[in-house]
């Protein structure tokens, strides 16, 4: 195999995207080299901008012949995670000019987008049609929306979420061989205008779930040209209840109990528990004043609520208020209608938890300029075990555990839990960064030891998360050489290839 | 041929000789002749009782490359001559059910009504996943993961499974999901990309443990079911009385056939189950599985017969939805019922008569159907149906309500020259519409009836399923309502084109996994690339 030069690679590119949908401008290669994860910056050779599947596949052939990585992008910046800085080199396959909304099915509650479409671009559109979105808590509004669902982010509304790659249904994907295919009821046969149905089962075809498969791979089986995701109706009504703790501990029991009980087996809609330290990040309007205030004035943990009143919905609502006081009355605690320490903030609250976070800088680089999340599932009975290790590690090594953020998401109808621990640092800081850098590692594997589940291995965790699961990954290579031959997409991102 | 005698040898040392058989007296009880499709007696029976037991006889079936296959319950299912079939049921063990975090570990022989009843004793409930076969992980195991009727609160079976232990077809085992990197049962998917979406069809190994999603019971602990004797029949009738403040079963009739036409009628009902659903009411809301639903009411097959040959429950029961109703408490069940009969009056519905829900038997009625509810709890309906011999199922798959209703317009037209035959039942009906997941999905399944010991009407049957086939080909259904690993490999060559080439991909995997094609092979697609 020849090796092509950069300037012939995207000149090539150019033939099949066009001249202004190639980029090798250093300002934005530097922009694509790196992001707030720890994962070592690497300058790609170009970006390139494809607007179809078939500007797609071609990109994908050309990578093949050319033996040259491709590292699948759709969300605008920042990136948190790593998964979008190449490892080996090579391409940035950036989808966030693949735009169109396709499909809005108001009647089936389904939206079927392409990976351009944001969470600030697709909400608005969704409400038009009385509809919104099971969406994780916050996301910026350059958030991919595909993205997401396919890297099981959390979403808010655990009472829809059936299992872990809730809300993704169908959908298309090149992959690394080049070859098209497509998911579930859309499937086939032929073309999907041609096929009678409305797409929406995500399993299959034939045995496999493939859904599954190409979920949490972080694009290294195949690049999704356009998903179908789950919609769900706008409550007619709704109310928002806030529950103040001091421990984050002590929010799982009340959590689980209101994931058990209620209409339908929920009292809640949206339900979270954020810490006073996020509440004030992203309910502070005057920066820094009002962040100090509130941070000062807010109990240390929230649990946000909200009920949804549906058909019959002031009816609805009363017996959900009637099962969540039945709970509260069992467990002594205290559901507040408004906001204690922020009293005239719950307006504002109960937009947030329908909206995407719509201004600059993102709420998780308000306190700092960077950010380092660590997050793992647990289920139930586990959950209150890990924060108090985070919060003693980050004490030991001398980080203020009041800058932490903290945010816990019960998900799968209550079955499992999502942790997240915030820590903003200023990277512009050497031992600042070096610290948060080690607390990252240390909690990662203290949490890991203790049973926590890293079940979306990024960046650093990638090399921790798979040495500990040789079974799987024998197979897991096994389906690469499957799906990808070459090791052409995303190589490097999980470590094992 | 039989198995080899050494392979046979070695795998009766692993499971000692009492669990393995290849007396014909024994493979005779495994083997469903006229099943459709055609099926084996097996070579021998092998019935492992742990996890590395199968491993190991796995592994010697990789060596003598011997295909097998496994049974727990429903019908077994070997589709070549000299298998080997693994009866799991020695496997059944409620290894854990853990109430904080609400799953079940169990093994594939654990039953559906087994685990239900143990669940209920600690206020958790499993949604039985199907009508088909009564063990929950045999289902899995065998690929059949069913659907069922309470789809509408909790899913289907799919969603279910969490983390498992897997035999792969090469005899590795493999923990799946948190279970991986040993942080417990909870999550299936995971790390990075969810190898939970191989563990399906007995073509990928065997699963030996899997955790299974529970949910709250708000119902007794210990579940009250009276049996009577039936005044008629002599048989025993199952009956059982939840607490009327929390449960409740709603029988509805929506304008029939009769009265405004197949297509109209059953549009009307798939307004109303969208309309309920996205009401956010009923843990379970089906249109009435008409004759299956109707069998659970009788206590013989004659009982059966006399009812589908009086024609009474074809004409009350052309389009019925059935809601039933679990709730926290007094309030929760008046606001559902309320909302759901607002629905269903707006779409012109009624109530069925009270003769549907009580001891019609005792009044001499024909028509009684409380003993479904059990049905509907225990996930143990395919029983009777089972017994009643002589149907076949045309289609199964799941997309969105609109979709099954598009996909039943064909029925009639289709079924009609073999009813004027004489050859399949008059039963037009008998295609049920769950709705799934609040409405997001919709499950349908279609069984015809017919005479097996007869061969015109078993040919009949065939015919109709081919038709029926013919016609979803023609009108462009999805995947989903072609029963592939049932027609063999030269079917799936000519369709798998149409649905993105998934027989080879499908292909690639099962090659990547299973070199030497020993694992239920015929179950899974053996195309030439």
């Amino acid at each position: 195999m020849t090796l092509l030069e950069p300037n012939l690679i995207v000149k090539r590119l150019a033939e099949i995207v066009g001249t202004e949908n190639v980029s090798d401008d250093p300002k934005v290669l530097e922009e694509f080299s790196r992001d707030h994860s720890f994962v070592k910056p690497m300058k790609p050779l170009c970006v390139v901008y494809p607007r179809s599947k078939e500007e797609i596949k071609r990109i994908v052939l050309f990578a093949n012949e050319n033996n040259i990585p491709l590292i699948p992008v759709s969300s605008g910046p920042p990136h948190f995670r790593g998964d979008t800085v190449p490892r080996q080199g090579g391409i940035i396959v950036n989808l966030s000019k693949m735009k169109s909304i396709l499909r809005i099915d108001a009647r089936n509650r389904a939206v079927m987008i392409e990976p351009g479409v944001t969470f600030g671009e697709l909400i608005p559109e969704l409400e038009k049609h009385g509809l919104r979105l099971n969406m994780p808590f916050l996301p910026r509004a350059s958030k991919s929306v595909v993205t997401s669902y396919l890297e099981r982010e959390p979403p808010t509304i655990p009472k829809y979420q059936f299992d872990y790659v809730d809300p993704l249904l169908t959908m298309e994907v090149i992959f690394g061989t080049g070859d098209e295919f497509r998911t579930g009821t859309a499937s086939g046969p032929g073309v999907i205008e041609e096929i009678n149905a409305d797409m929406v089962n995500p399993f299959g075809p034939g045995d496999i779930k493939y859904f599954k498969l190409l979920s949490g791979a972080q694009g290294a089986f195949g690049i999704i040209t356009w998903a179908m995701v789950k919609a769900e109706v706008a409550p007619a009504l709704q109310k928002i209840y806030f529950i103040p703790f001091d421990k984050p501990e002590d929010t799982i029991e009340p959590m689980n109990r209101l994931l058990r009980y209620g209409v339908m087996g929920s009292v809640a809609d949206q339900i979270l528990a954020l810490n006073n330290f996020n509440m004030a990040v992203i309910l502070a309007e005057k920066w820094p004043e009002e962040f100090e205030k509130l941070r000062r004035n807010l109990p240390p943990w929230i649990v946000i609520l909200t009920i949804g009143g549906y058909r019959r919905a002031e009816e609805r609502i009363r017996v959900q208020e009637k099962c969540l006081m039945d709970i509260a009355q069992e467990l002594a605690f205290d559901p507040l209608p408004s906001l204690p320490g922020a009293p005239g903030k719950e307006k504002k609250m109960l937009r947030l938890l329908s909206r995407p976070w719509d201004e600059e800088p993102y709420w998780k680089l308000r306190y700092k300029a960077s950010c380092c999340e660590v997050f793992f599932l647990a289920p139930p009975s586990r959950a209150s075990i890990y924060p108090k290790v985070v919060y003693r590690i980050a004490s030991e090594m001398g980080y203020s555990i009041t800058d932490i953020g903290g945010y816990i998401q019960p998900i799968v109808q209550g079955h499992a839990y999502h942790i997240e621990f915030d820590f903003p640092y200023n990277p512009a800081d050497p031992r600042e960064t070096d610290i948060v850098k080690r607390i990252y590692i240390r909690a990662s594997k203290e949490l890991m030891n203790m049973g926590a589940f890293f079940s979306r291995p990024y960046g650093l965790w990638a090399d921790m998360v798979y040495n500990r699961y040789t079974e799987g990954v024998a197979i897991l290579k096994q389906l690469k050489r499957i799906f990808d031959p070459n090791n052409i997409l995303n190589p490097g991102v999980l470590s094992i290839f | 041929m039989g198995l080899p005698r050494i392979a046979y040898r070695i795998i009766e040392d692993i499971v000692g000789p009492e669990n393995i058989s290849d007396d014909p007296a024994v493979l005779a009880a495994y083997h469903r002749s006229g099943a459709m499709p055609p099926s084996y007696p097996p070579a021998a029976v092998v019935m492992p009782k742990t996890t590395e037991e199968v491993s190991a006889i796995v592994k010697v079936c990789n060596r003598y490359k011997i295909r097998f296959s496994c049974f727990v319950t429903m019908q077994p299912a070997c589709t070549e001559p000299d298998m080997l079939l693994f009866d799991l049921k020695r496997m059944d063990r409620i290894i854990e059910i853990n109430e904080k975090d609400m799953y079940a570990v169990v093994e594939p022989g654990v039953t559906r009504a087994a685990l239900a009843i143990e669940c209920f004793k600690r206020g958790l409930q499993y949604p039985a996943a199907s009508v088909v076969g009564s063990a929950l992980v045999g289902a899995l195991a065998k690929g059949i993961e069913g659907h069922g009727y309470m789809a509408n609160r909790f899913s289907d079976g799919r969603r279910h499974a969490l983390a498992a232990e897997w035999v792969t077809p090469t005899g590795d085992i493999v923990r799946v999901g948190s279970l991986g990197v040993g942080a417990g049962w909870f999550c299936p998917t995971g790390p990075g990309p969810g190898l939970d979406g191989l563990l399906t069809r007995a073509g990928m190994g065997i699963v030996t443990k899997i955790a299974i999603k529970l949910y709250p019971w708000w119902g007794p602990r210990e579940l009250d079911v009276e049996t009577i004797i039936h005044p008629k029949t002599g048989a025993f009738v199952y009956k059982t009385n939840l607490p009327e403040d929390k449960f409740k079963l709603l029988m509805f009739q929506m304008p029939g056939i009769n009265e405004v036409g197949w297509e109209k009628s059953i549009r009307n009902l798939a307004d109303a189950l969208y309309e309920i659903s996205k009401a956010e009411v009923g843990t379970a809301i089906f249109k009435y599985f008409n004759w299956p639903m109707m069998i659970e009411s009788c206590t013989t097959v004659e009982e059966a017969w006399e009812k589908i040959r009086s024609g009474i429950y074809q004409a009350e029961t052309s389009r019925m939805i059935n809601v039933f109703i679990e709730a926290c408490c007094r309030e929760d069940l008046e606001y559902q019922e309320k909302v759901v009969r607002e629905i269903i009056a707006e779409y012109g519905g009624r109530e069925a008569p009270r003769e549907f829900y009580e001891d019609g038997f005792e009044e001499g009625k024909t028509l009684t159907f409380d003993q479904a509810t059990i049905s509907v709890l225990l996930g143990i309906s395919s029983c009777r149906v089972q017994k009643f011999g002589g149907f076949i199922s045309t289609a199964c798959g799941v997309d969105s309500i609109d979709t099954m209703v598009k996909w039943g317009m064909a029925i009639p037209e289709i079924m009609r020259e073999f009813v004027e035959k004489g050859l399949i039942v008059d039963i037009t009906d008998s295609y049920w519409i769950v709705p799934t997941e609040y409405g997001h999905m919709a499950c349908t399944e279609h069984l015809i009836l017919g005479d097996p010991t007869d061969p015109a009407s078993r040919k009949a049957m065939e015919e109709y399923a081919g038709k029926i086939m013919e016609r979803n080909f023609r009108e462009k259904f999805p995947d989903i309502m072609f029963r592939f690993g049932s027609y063999g490999d030269e079917h799936i060559k000519r369709v798998g084109p149409l649905y993105s080439n998934f027989h080879i991909w499908q292909m690639r995997v099962k090659k990547a996994l299973d070199p030497n094609l020993v694992s239920n092979p015929k179950f899974y697609v053996i195309p030439e690339e």
